[in-house]
C-alpha cells in the first residue's frame, strides 16, 4: 500500500499525534504537550480528543504501544510510538502540505524565502 | 482544598460518561492526564489555572463521550440489528420510535401556534401541549433504548421485541387518545389494554432488573419519573408514567454499562 492510497488529509488531531510521536515514543500528557508547542499552542488536544484518536491509530496499525514505564520521580505510564506504516503517512501529509506551500508562495501568498515574517 | 485532588475526583466521576470499552481501556490514561493537566494549571496560575483547564475539558468530554458512544455501541447495535429476522424488526421499530417521536415533538410543539382567527381545526390547545411533548420524547426514548441497549445481551433479542411493541404500542395508542381525545376512546379501551398490561409486566421487569443489578441511581430515576408523569385521576397516565420511567432508568443503566465485544484496543495490563 502506498501513502497516496490512504485518505489524506489527516485530521489535524491525527496528524499532529502523529508529527509529535516522528521523534521518539511518548506518553499521553508528553503527545499532548508537544501537540500544543509544534502547533504555536493553536492546538489544544483536549483528554479525550487524544485518547479518541489514539485509539483510531492503533486500530489503524499506525501507531503501537510500546510498553509502559515509569520516568525517574514520575508514575507508570504507557508509552506510544509510530509504526512504519504511520511512519510512511506522516510523511506523505507532510510532503502534500508542502506542496501546498510552494503552491501559495507560487501565488505570491507567502514570501519566497522560509521563516519571513508574513 | 487541594484543587488538583479535587478535580481529579470529579473528572473520575465524569469519565464513567465514557462507554464502558473506552473506560476499560484508557480510563486510567485519561486521569493521568487530566491530573497533569491540572497540576500544570494550578503551578502556573493558581485556582483560575485550574478552572482554565476545566473550560477546556469539559466540552472536549461531553463531545468525545458522545462521539465514542456513537461509534462504539451504535456500530455493535447496527451489527447485531442485520443479523436476524428480530434484529431487522427491532431495528425498524426502533427507526419509527425515533422518527415518530421527533415529528411528535415537532407537532406537540408548533401545534398551538394557532394563528389568529383561524378557528378549530387540527390546532391544539395549549394545555395538550406539554403530554404530546413527553409522548414524544418517550417515544424517543424507547428508539434509543432499542438501539442502544440491544449490545447489552441481558435480555433476549425476541424479549426485547416484546418490550418494544409492548410499550410502543401502548405509547403510540396513547398518543392517538391524546390527539383523537373523548372521541376516541374506543382505541384505548381496545387495542390499548392488553398492550399496557404487557408494558406494565416489562416495566415491572425492568425495574427488577435494576434492583439486580444495583443500579440503584436508575433505580431512583425511574420512580421519580414514573411520580412526576403518574396522574392519580386518570389511570390511563399509569402506563405513561410506567413506560416513560422505564425509558429514563434505561437509559441510565445504558450509560452506565454498555457490554459488547471486547474492545479493539487492549486493555491496561
Amino acid at each position: 500500500m502506498t501513502p497516496s492510497d490512504f485518505d489524506l488529509p489527516l485530521t489535524p488531531a491525527a496528524f499532529h499525534i502523529l508529527l509529535a510521536l516522528a521523534d521518539g515514543e511518548k506518553h499521553g500528557y508528553a503527545i499532548m504537550q508537544d501537540v500544543t508547542a509544534l502547533s504555536a499552542g493553536q492546538v489544544h488536544l483536549g483528554p479525550g480528543s487524544l485518547y479518541g484518536t489514539i485509539k483510531r491509530l492503533l486500530v489503524d496499525g499506525w501507531i503501537a504501544e510500546a510498553g509502559e514505564r515509569a520516568a525517574e520521580g514520575d508514575e507508570r505510564r504507557r508509552y506510544y510510538r509510530l509504526t512504519e506504516l504511520g511512519h510512511r503517512i506522516v510523511r506523505a501529509e507532510a510532503l502534500r502540505l508542502a506542496h501546498l506551500v510552494d503552491q501559495a508562495r507560487a501565488r505570491r501568498l507567502l514570501p519566497r524565502t522560509a521563516g519571513m515574517d508574513l | 482544598m487541594n484543587w488538583v485532588t479535587t478535580s481529579t475526583r470529579l473528572y473520575a466521576a465524569l469519565v464513567q460518561l465514557y462507554p464502558k470499552r473506552f473506560r476499560e481501556a484508557y480510563g486510567e490514561e485519561l486521569l493521568q492526564v487530566f491530573r497533569d493537566c491540572a497540576r500544570d494549571g494550578h503551578r502556573t496560575g493558581g485556582v483560575w489555572g485550574v478552572v482554565q483547564v476545566w473550560m477546556g475539558v469539559l466540552p472536549d468530554l461531553f463531545t468525545t463521550a458522545a462521539e465514542q458512544h456513537a461509534e462504539e455501541d451504535l456500530t455493535v447495535s447496527l451489527k447485531i440489528l442485520g443479523g436476524t429476522l428480530s434484529g431487522f424488526l427491532v431495528g425498524v421499530l426502533s427507526g419509527a420510535g425515533l422518527i415518530g417521536g421527533a415529528l411528535w415533538i415537532l407537532v406537540g410543539a408548533v401545534s398551538f401556534l394557532r394563528p389568529p382567527g383561524v378557528p378549530g381545526g387540527m390546532y391544539r390547545d395549549v394545555q395538550d401541549l406539554l403530554p404530546m411533548f413527553f409522548s414524544g420524547v418517550q417515544l424517543v426514548s424507547l428508539g434509543l433504548i432499542a438501539v442502544f441497549l440491544l449490545p447489552g445481551r441481558q435480555w433476549s433479542l425476541p424479549y426485547r421485541l416484546l418490550l418494544l411493541v409492548a410499550a410502543g404500542g401502548g405509547q403510540v395508542t396513547a398518543m392517538g387518545w391524546q390527539f383523537f381525545g373523548e372521541n376516541a376512546d374506543w382505541m384505548v379501551l381496545t387495542a390499548g389494554t392488553l398492550i399496557q398490561i404487557a408494558g406494565i409486566a416489562l416495566a415491572g421487569l425492568g425495574l427488577l432488573q435494576q434492583v439486580r443489578s444495583r443500579t440503584w441511581g436508575a433505580l431512583l430515576l425511574t420512580l421519580a419519573a414514573a411520580m412526576l408523569l403518574f396522574n392519580f385521576e386518570d389511570w390511563r397516565t399509569l402506563f405513561l408514567a410506567l413506560s416513560g420511567a422505564l425509558a429514563m432508568g434505561l437509559m441510565v443503566l445504558m450509560f452506565r454499562s454498555a457490554p459488547g465485544p471486547k474492545p479493539d484496543a487492549p486493555a491496561l495490563s
